[in-house]
């Protein structure tokens, strides 16, 4: 189980890093065709939550699905069995999680490439290095620490996801507190545990250690311009970009559609823009929530530098370490245990979604904090200090400096934490009121009755859909502000 | 512009999100005309039949439908506080455990019971079974021959080596069927069985039930575990060719000439927290009315535990079929044992 595990985890990151560094690369250091449209479409994936990309993939390359029917058009469909073609393993869902994961890494390295070695770059093209030598020894080890800060997000949502791992019958030490949770909570709570404590303190180690290392790289280079590709290098680049985002979403989309091909009414129906609307609603507020709170923390470490601040931001953020079922049997287990006889507190907190709130605010606080993180190192140290030092107060700075500077990446960061939430399940499904749906859900208890993403298919759709335009519109370019 | 446009839309969202009207739900314990129910059931026919409840009755239904395990969970934190007042879920093997959590109350609605056969119920009055369903095994009309196979232990027979399709262990459909064998054969020979099909099986098990009947249908396999129901829904795909699949198979209804073909049941409780027994006692007698049985079975491929209530004409053409009539309870209270079994015989 622990073994499994870490391949999946390993075999995740290696993959979802292969598909992301290339194109976050190219994307910020070269001009191709369609690099602007690339450079946002390969942030779109991270709309599809796991179990649908999961689900998806396995439609796909079932013996009835699309993959047969296309290739049928060449061999015939006997021989074509006789092949024993087979994804739902191990293999297969590490690139199907990955697929659906890799903009996490791939926006975390945009970042940093793009603002952090721009200057060293272009000093090392000037001195005759090569473009290759450059990557590996210029580019690469600094954007290492945000490749892994990606690769950390990528590794709690492998360990967050059940619902794709069952279906592959891949037994994680997730799958296994869930099995535990059936009944027998004790040794649920204790492999939970074991669980957490490792997960958290390899996490808050590791942010201690990221806060130190970013001294060294704080520097930004003001401006820089693209350079410039010969016609067919940059078609191939191009091409290049292009796969992720093509197995990442076009895909899985396509074969969505396709499998809601007629009930695609349903997604224009007044009841799902309700249903649409609401989760975006209840997406909304945790995300802003969480944005403020991001916010307050990068300042927070910004004005008391030291180790106890750190230390407060790394503590915050190990609420992701945590798989969502168990934060949510936690804060119901919490707020049962301090409320009275009549539980009266703790209905409320459920009727009024408070409690579900809380829970997304635990879970994805580490999201905005690393999403805006980006954003907040950006902005030189000079401009702050220099407001402070001409005796402005440390709030008046925060308002007047830093919160015009930061405005497109705290959009950025309420877009990314908002497609979080809305693709939760475990969260949602555990902390509902009654009569309570969103597209998650009900995407979920639609597959659920038929045991087949078809039936699904409208709603996932629709999450997506919702998610896309999230991304579309509030997630800004970074290097344009720059140039 | 743009700025004060962004704000209103901020404020909106952020006021109606706050008070979003979830259809009357009055949830509250003092209300006596409503029922909570937690449900693992998410059928269409399950909503239509509510509304048919609050509309006889005046009663009104809220719901949380969730996952069996989440909703065992939720009711073991909000032990006596829960404001439901029913649990409906699937397979006995949780029935059995929310009956030993002390979830249930036991309740006598004895009259509703006349047309129940008794090993569908728990004797105590703390569940009762809504919707049968039959576990069994589908083979390729093409490959194989109607008298080739008899019995689930005819599974564990090397003629069938590397031909078996079936879902993991982790399925609780499997584990109480296996529980029924360990209940038919005892332990020892249920590990024989389990190791048996293990060897016999045409990959490591996983997918769900449908992929094992395209496992079949693709060539890769001749037999699979399946429950009816999957069977149904398939025959009513919107794919041809998932229609094709279904065509492809046949149905057999093991142990015939022995004990029965292991059936199952979806089921309900009454909650020990609920204030409102009288209403949920009526609404389970109002499941298991001959008129709600008749739609259960219509519109969900699955079998009404009600004796005068016909199955649907479908499902009848597969064949008629005697069952195995031991005490689900003893079924459900076998799981964990199932469970170890398994992992004995190397299920994965």
């Amino acid at each position: 189980m622990v073994f499994t595990t870490l391949r999946m985890i390993l075999g995740v990151g290696l993959i979802a890093a292969i598909l992301a560094i290339p194109s976050a690369y190219f994307v910020s250091n070269y001009q191709f065709p369609l690099r602007g449209f690339l450079r946002k479409a390969n942030i779109l994936p991270v709309a599809i939550p796991t179990y649908i990309m999961g689900f998806t993939y396995a439609s796909i390359f079932s013996v009835t699905g699309s993959f047969y029917a296309f290739a049928e058009l060449f061999i015939d469909r006997e021989t074509l069995y006789s092949w024993d073609i087979d994804v739902v393993n191990e293999l297969g869902l590490m690139f199907f999680l990955a697929f659906a994961l890799y903009p996490y890494v791939y926006s975390a390295a945009l970042v940093s490439f793009s603002i952090k070695n721009k200057s060293i770059e272009e000093a090392a093209a000037s001195l005759g290095v090569g473009p290759w030598k450059r990557f590996w020894k210029v580019s690469f080890p600094i954007v290492l620490p945000a490749v892994l800060s990606g690769l950390a997000l990528v590794t709690m949502e492998v360990l967050n996801d059940y619902g794709a791992m069952a279906y592959f019958n891949i037994n994680t030490i997730t799958a296994g507190i869930f099995q535990a949770k059936q009944m027998d909570f004790t040794s649920s709570v204790f492999l939970s545990a074991l669980f957490f404590v490792v997960i958290a303190s390899v996490f808050i180690s590791y942010y201690l250690f990221k806060s130190y290392k970013k001294v060294a790289s704080t520097l930004s280079s003001p401006s820089y311009d693209l350079m410039p590709m010969e016609k067919k290098q940059g078609m191939l680049v191009s091409f290049v970009v292009f796969i992720p985002f093509f197995l990442g979403f076009i895909l899985p989309v396509i074969e969505l559609v396709s499998l809601a091909s007629s009930r695609l009414n349903i997604i224009f129906s007044m009841d799902f823009l309700i249903i649409s609307l609401n989760a975006v609603q209840l997406a909304f507020i945790p995300a802003l929530i969480i944005v403020l709170l991001s916010l307050i923390l990068l300042y927070n470490e910004y004005i008391n530098k030291g180790f106890f601040s750190r230390f407060i931001s790394a503590i915050s953020n190990i609420g992701y370490a945590i798989p969502g079922a168990i934060i949510a049997v936690a804060v119901m287990s919490f707020v049962i245990v301090l409320d009275g006889e009549e539980k009266g507190f703790y209905h409320f907190l459920i009727d009024s979604l408070i409690l579900l709130i809380f829970a997304f605010v635990i879970r994805f606080l580490a999201v905005g904090y690393n999403t805006l993180e980006g954003g907040f190192y950006k902005i030189t140290k000079q401009l702050p200090d220099a407001s402070r030092s001409l005796g402005v107060g440390s709030f008046k700075t925060f308002i007047r400096v830093y919160f015009p500077l930061l405005k497109s990446a705290l959009l950025t960061t309420l877009a990314i934490v908002m497609v979080d939430i809305l693709k939760e399940l475990p969260i949602t499904l555990l902390l509902q009121p009654f009569n309570f749906h969103t597209l998650a859900t009900v995407a979920y208890e639609k597959a659920k009755i038929t045991e087949s993403v078809r039936d699904a298919a409208p709603f996932a759709l629709l999450l997506i859909i919702v998610g896309t335009f999230a991304v579309l519109f509030l997630v800004k370019d970074f290097s344009k502000k720059n140039k | 512009m743009k700025c004060v446009w962004f704000s209103f839309v901020v404020v909106w969202l952020f006021l109606t999100g706050c008070f979003q009207d979830r259809g009357n739900s009055n949830a509250n314990d003092d209300v006596y005309d409503i029922l909570n129910i937690y449900s693992d059931r998410h059928y269409p026919v399950d909503d239509t039949i509510y509304k048919m409840f609050e509309n006889a009755t005046g009663v009104k239904i809220n719901l949380v439908k969730g996952k069996s395990e989440d909703l065992l969970a939720r009711l073991q934190k909000e032990s006596q506080a829960t404001k439901a007042d029913l649990l409906i879920t699937a397979d006995v093997g949780r029935l059995h455990q929310a009956k030993s959590a002390g979830f249930f109350q036991s309740v006598d609605i004895s009259p509703a019971l006349q047309y129940i056969p008794s090993y569908l119920y728990d004797e105590e009055g703390y569940w009762f079974g809504l919707t049968k369903r039959a576990r069994v095994i589908v083979y390729a009309k093409e490959r194989v021959e109607d008298y080739e196979i008899r019995d689930y232990e005819d599974l564990t027979h090397e003629n069938w080596k590397g031909r078996i399709a079936v879902r993991s262990k982790e399925n609780i459909y499997n584990q109480s069927l296996l529980a029924s064998i360990i209940a038919a054969n005892g332990e020892e020979e249920a590990i024989n069985w389990v190791k048996g099909v293990v060897e016999n099986m045409y990959q490591s098990p996983k997918g769900n039930d449908r992929d094992q009947v395209k496992a079949i249908f693709a060539g890769k396999a001749d037999l699979a575990i399946i429950n009816t129901y999957y069977l149904g829904q398939m025959h009513h795909s919107e794919d041809p060719l998932e229609r094709k699949a279904a065509e492809s198979v046949k149905v057999l209804y093991p142990n015939q000439l022995g004990r029965g073909a292991h059936i199952n049941v979806s089921g309900a409780g009454v909650l020990k927290a609920s204030k409102r027994k009288e209403l949920a006692q009526q609404l389970i007698a109002f499941l298991l009315s001959p008129e709600i049985q008749e739609l259960y079975a219509k519109e969900n491929f699955e079998f009404p535990v009600h004796e005068n209530v016909q199955t649907s004409q479908e499902v009848l053409s597969w064949g008629a079929f005697h069952e195995d009539q031991i005490e689900l309870s003893k079924i459900g209270s076998l799981n964990a044992t199932a469970i170890k079994v398994f992992d004995k015989g190397g299920w994965k």
